[in-house]
This record gives C-alpha cells, structure tokens and sequence, in this order.
C-alpha cells in the first residue's frame, strides 16, 4: 500500500491511539504503522523492503526538519558528528555487532525503530531511545539488549578493531573504553560502578561520591535541552569535539577561562577546583591560571592506572629521569615525578615533588 | 461470451449482498487460490442495485484499474475493446496456466527478493503469481491474449508506471515460499500460519503469493488489498506483534536492523 509522506505524517500526527494512552506522540512503530518506514513494492531500499535506499532517509523523514519527530538533523552538519553518512549503506542486521566489513553508523546502529520509547533516560537506567539495540557487556559479550547505555557504546568504542585513535596522546595508552571504564581500575569515571573516591569536594550538588553517570552525560548534543538549549538530546552531534556536550578546551597555552571547561565544570564547581584553598588540590589554580593547563593535560576522562584520573598528556607532560609518575599520598596530597613543558612556555622539573 | 457493462454491475452488486470462498483448483501447477463466487441471490428482490449509481461502488471491477476495456477508470485501457473479463480470463481457448487463464504468460526470468535476515526459501515466482506478473511484470503486452489471433489495441502497449514491477524483485514483498510453522519458528517474528485470518490466504501449497494481500476482482480497499490495511492490519496478521514488542526480555530481534 502506496503511502505518501504527507500522508505518512498525518497519520502519525494524528495517532489516536498514541495520543489516548499516553502523552507520547508515537511510541512505537507498530502504532505509526508498518507503511510509515517500509513499503510492500518498489522498495528504495530492497532489503527489509525500507523506504528509502539512503538508511537515514527513513528515519528523517519523521526525524528531520519537516516530520512530526524532533528533528536531529542539524545535529549531524557540526564539527564533532556521529558519522552516518560515511559507508551508512553498508549496514545489514546480520553484520558482525562489533567488527562490521566496514566501519560505520547509521540510524539503526543505536536505535530500534520497533522497540523505541521516549521513556528518558538516567545515569543508571537505558532511556527508551536506545531500547532493543545491541551492544556489548562490561564482560565483552555481545548482548542483542543492552540494559546499560554503555553497553552500546562499547560497540564500537571497546573491542572494536577499527575504533578511533585516542584524543589525547597520553603516558599510558588505552583507546578501549571497555577497558577505560573497568571497575578494577585504580580509577575510573563511575559510569559501570560508583567510583573510587570517598570524598569529591567539587562535586555539585545533588551529586555525591555514590552517583553514577552515563556516557551521555558527557558526550551529547550541544544544542538539546540538557546543554541548556531546545534541540534533541544523544550523542548525534556537537560543536565541540569529541562530541561533547559542552567546551572542553584540550590544548595548554590559552589564558585561563572557566567557560573553556565548562564540560568538566557541569559536575564539578569551578570555584571549588580553580582555587588555592586546600578544599580540593590547593595547586589547581597555579596550573589552570599561571601554567594554563588543561584538565586533560593531567586527567584523563574515561579511567587511569593511576588515582584521580591522573594519565598526563604527553604534549606537554614528558619523563624525568625516564620516569613520569603520580602518587597519591593522602586527601588532596600526592607527589610528581615528570617534565612539565607548560603553557607558560616554561619547563619545570619535578623529581617527585610534593603537594 | 460477451458480458456488458450492465452484466458486470449486476454481477458484482451483489458482492455485499454475500459471498462465499470456494477453494478452486485448477491447472497450474501449485497454482490453487480462492475464487470468490459473487452470489446472485437477492438481485431480484434489489432492483435498486441496478441503478447507475450503485455501478460506482468501489467493489466493482468495472469501476477498478482492473477494467482494461474501453471503459477503464484507469489509465491503461484499450482503444475499443468493451469486453472485461477477456484480458485475464476466457471460456474457450484458454492457456492451461490458471482459471480459464487468457493473457500470455511472461517467460520472463526474475530476481527474487534477498536478504540477510530471510528465513524463506524463495525461488522463482510460481502458481497464481505467475498470473499476475504476465502484466505486472511489463514484458508482456497488456492486449497479448489467448482467446484472439490479434492483440488487442491499447493506448499503452505494457504495463507502465509503480504497476510495473519489472523482473527485478528484489525490492518486492519476497512470494511463492512455503510459509509453515517451521517458517515462522525459524524467523521468530512470524505468526503461526495456522493463526492466520482466512483473508490472508495461502495458497494449497501453502505458499505466499500475490493473491495473499490482493484481491485482483475486489478493490474495495484499495489496492486490491484482501482486507482494510488501516494500521497496517494486514501486516501484523503475518507479521506478529514480537517483531514490535519493546524491550522483550530475550528478543534477539535480527531483523529489526540491528
């Protein structure tokens, strides 16, 4: 049955059913009904008889500017994109999960047109958007539901043979957020368990040393209504690379501005961390303000081998003495052993200097 | 055997006054289907269904693309043939192929619909479907008919248009596979034919074919479709509500595009 667009989204405008029993516009394809993506003859796309031959055609015709969905296509002409136009044809159902013949996202990659809901999602719980899609466990087993929004993401961005090369070059490499994330970690941002700390100061309330975090919360939109504006949420696209949801300035060198680390300062208060009082590290403002670091050229987001998330970025953090080291001697206290070629443009030695 | 216009109407009419589904075997080989007889009864006692008006209703193949005649609602017709029922069927000199089968059959060789996730072994396009593609695959001519030494004139001479499924149906519903309980195992998202609606026949080979979601005498809704598609009802009677059930603890559903 020949359905046309307009004709497509009058019926999901007016799904009575939809709108009788819920507050969602469309909960699942199945209401919309079949002949919204798929058509019996002449089928664009041939396998699966969907629409279009182009995968996300399909979904941007409710899902861009013009259909009754929220549109996410601007989202994907950013700077930092999830990138579905590249090899997006090339993706069947029956693919290897996570080492497909060639590396690619489309629509269906993350989200299940059958089984989608617009139930939202939390730090520990799998928003409806991403119900029904397949991933890869903690464990690295492929799972055909993932019940954790990680899972997805380790996909493609654990195990995987072709995933990216790591952001920031750093003392110890590890490109495998599988792996980055792993609870047995010295340290690790808690998004597979609580974390390691007993005591953050600089976490903004209600966030305590006990809270959980989804990879969303980072790497997400710029432009959806949790970076403060009124587009769609999930990681589709952003100004600001790697696909975050907020500035992160990466590079040392430039004068110290907060609004440069907005992403890292969402959780974590700005004064409380650029301050000289002994309430967090008393020497971050000396590195943030006077040396104009970044928190990465010390921190690595996803996890490290050493504590606090310390993993230096080898720009401008090298060896002394063929050792580059951090030790943690206490609450706010630890020792350095490294060569800091600093924003500044100067070189400064610590042969396990302590804090 | 001529039939009129006027025959037809009557013929049909009487559609909603009741109708039976007789199975009908015939000649072709797996090529069993439903033929609907549209029962005459009540035609007397409803002279009101002979008015001109009553000739519109959509149950008619007159008033359908069906009629190839002169009088075609369509735009594929014939230049002056007022016989109807003379494009498919004939009661003399018919092929063999189907019920007093009359259009040329297409030697045409097809590609069937392929995917990685099809479960169904499907071949060439046999029984009944073989009918309907001997126009809609447009090789041959829509006149091209057994029962006359010449073809009949056309203002088209094959079937144009989205009508025309051409050879190549890989972007067609997949038809003429088995469709069996260890069909619908195997697929997971499949209902149990033997839960199917009488509207969605198989056919004695309990194979799909066209004429699972056609009607080719009844365009009541449209598209020839067997029953209302509101909701895509006809979908979901074979499809079933596994392949749309969220979140479905254990559902490896493959052919969602994962």
């Amino acid at each position: 049955m020949r359905v046309l667009p307009e004709t497509m989204i009058s019926l999901l405008a007016n799904n009575k059913k939809g709108a009788a029993t819920s507050p969602l516009k469309v909960r699942t394809v199945s209401e919309a009904a079949c002949t919204s993506c798929h058509v019996s003859h002449t089928a664009g796309g041939k396998k699966q008889l969907v629409r279009f031959e182009q995968p996300e055609r399909n979904c941007v015709l409710c899902h861009g500017t013009e259909g009754p969905g929220q549109s996410v296509l601007a989202d994907f002409n950013k700077v930092s994109i999830h990138p579905i136009y590249v090899n997006a044809d090339s993706h069947t159902p029956e693919e290897n999960p996570v080492n497909p013949p060639l590396r690619h996202v489309t629509c269906v990659d993350c989200h299940n047109p059958h089984a989608a809901n617009q139930t939202p999602g939390s730090a520990t719980t799998l928003a409806g958007s991403l119900v029904g899609v397949t991933g890869v466990s903690a464990g690295g087993a492929v799972l055909h539901n993932v019940q954790h929004e990680y899972e997805l993401c380790f996909r493609c961005h654990g195990d995987s043979a072709a995933r990216g090369p790591a952001t920031v070059t750093r003392q110890a490499v590890e490109t495998n957020t599988r792996r980055q994330f792993n609870p047995a970690n010295v340290s690790f941002h808690p998004v597979e368990a609580i974390g390691k700390n007993t005591v953050s100061p600089s976490l903004l309330r209600p966030l305590t040393p006990s809270s959980r975090m989804a990879c969303t919360d980072c790497h997400n939109s710029d432009s959806g209504t949790k970076a403060g504006g009124s587009g769609a949420n999930g990681p589709h696209g952003s100004a600001y690379a790697p696909l975050l949801e907020r500035m992160l300035l990466l590079t040392d060198a430039t004068p110290y501005n907060a609004n440069n680390f907005a992403l890292c300062f969402k959780c974590h208060s700005s004064t409380v961390v650029d301050s000289s009082q002994n309430n967090s590290w008393a020497y971050h403002r000396q590195h943030l303000e006077q040396y104009r670091a970044a928190c990465t050229t010390c921190h690595d987001s996803h996890g490290a081998t050493q504590p606090h998330l310390i993993n230096f970025n080898t720009t401008y953090v090298l060896p002394y003495n063929g050792v580059i080291r951090y030790t943690s001697t206490g609450l706010n206290h630890g020792t350095c052993t490294l060569t800091c070629h600093d924003g500044s443009g100067q070189n400064h030695a610590h042969n396990a200097v302590s804090y | 055997m001529k039939l009129s216009a006027s025959h037809l109407v009557r013929r049909f009419a009487a559609h909603g006054v009741g109708r039976v589904a007789v199975p009908v075997g015939n000649a072709a080989a797996g090529g069993g289907r439903l033929l609907r007889l549209k029962l005459l009864a009540g035609l007397i006692a409803l002279p009101s269904l002979l008015l001109p008006a009553y000739g519109q209703t959509p149950i008619s193949i007159i008033n359908s693309d069906h009629n190839l005649s002169v009088s075609s609602p369509g735009t594929m017709h014939a230049s002056s043939e007022t016989e109807i029922c003379i494009f498919c069927h004939t009661p003399h000199s018919a092929t063999g192929d189907g019920p007093l089968w009359n259009h040329q059959m297409s030697s045409a060789a097809y590609q069937p619909y392929t995917s990685g996730t099809l479960k169904a072994t499907v071949g060439q396009p046999n029984g009944s479907s073989r009918l309907c593609l001997s126009c809609h695959d447009g090789t041959v001519a829509l006149g091209m008919v057994n029962s006359r030494r010449n073809n009949i004139a056309m203002n088209t001479t094959t079937m144009t248009g989205v009508n025309d499924l051409g050879t190549d149906l890989t972007a067609d519903h997949p038809i003429s596979f088995v469709y069996n309980t260890a069909l619908a195992t195997a697929d997971g998202n499949l209902k149990d034919p033997s839960t199917l609606p009488q509207t969605v026949p198989l056919d004695r080979s309990s194979q799909v074919q066209c004429t699972s979601c056609h009607d080719p005498h009844n365009n009541e809704y449209g598209d020839f479709l067997v029953m209302d598609n509101t909701g895509s009802a006809l979908c979901l009677d074979d499809v079933g509500p596994r392949a749309v059930r969220a979140g479905a603890a254990g559902d490896d559903d493959q052919s969602v595009g994962q």
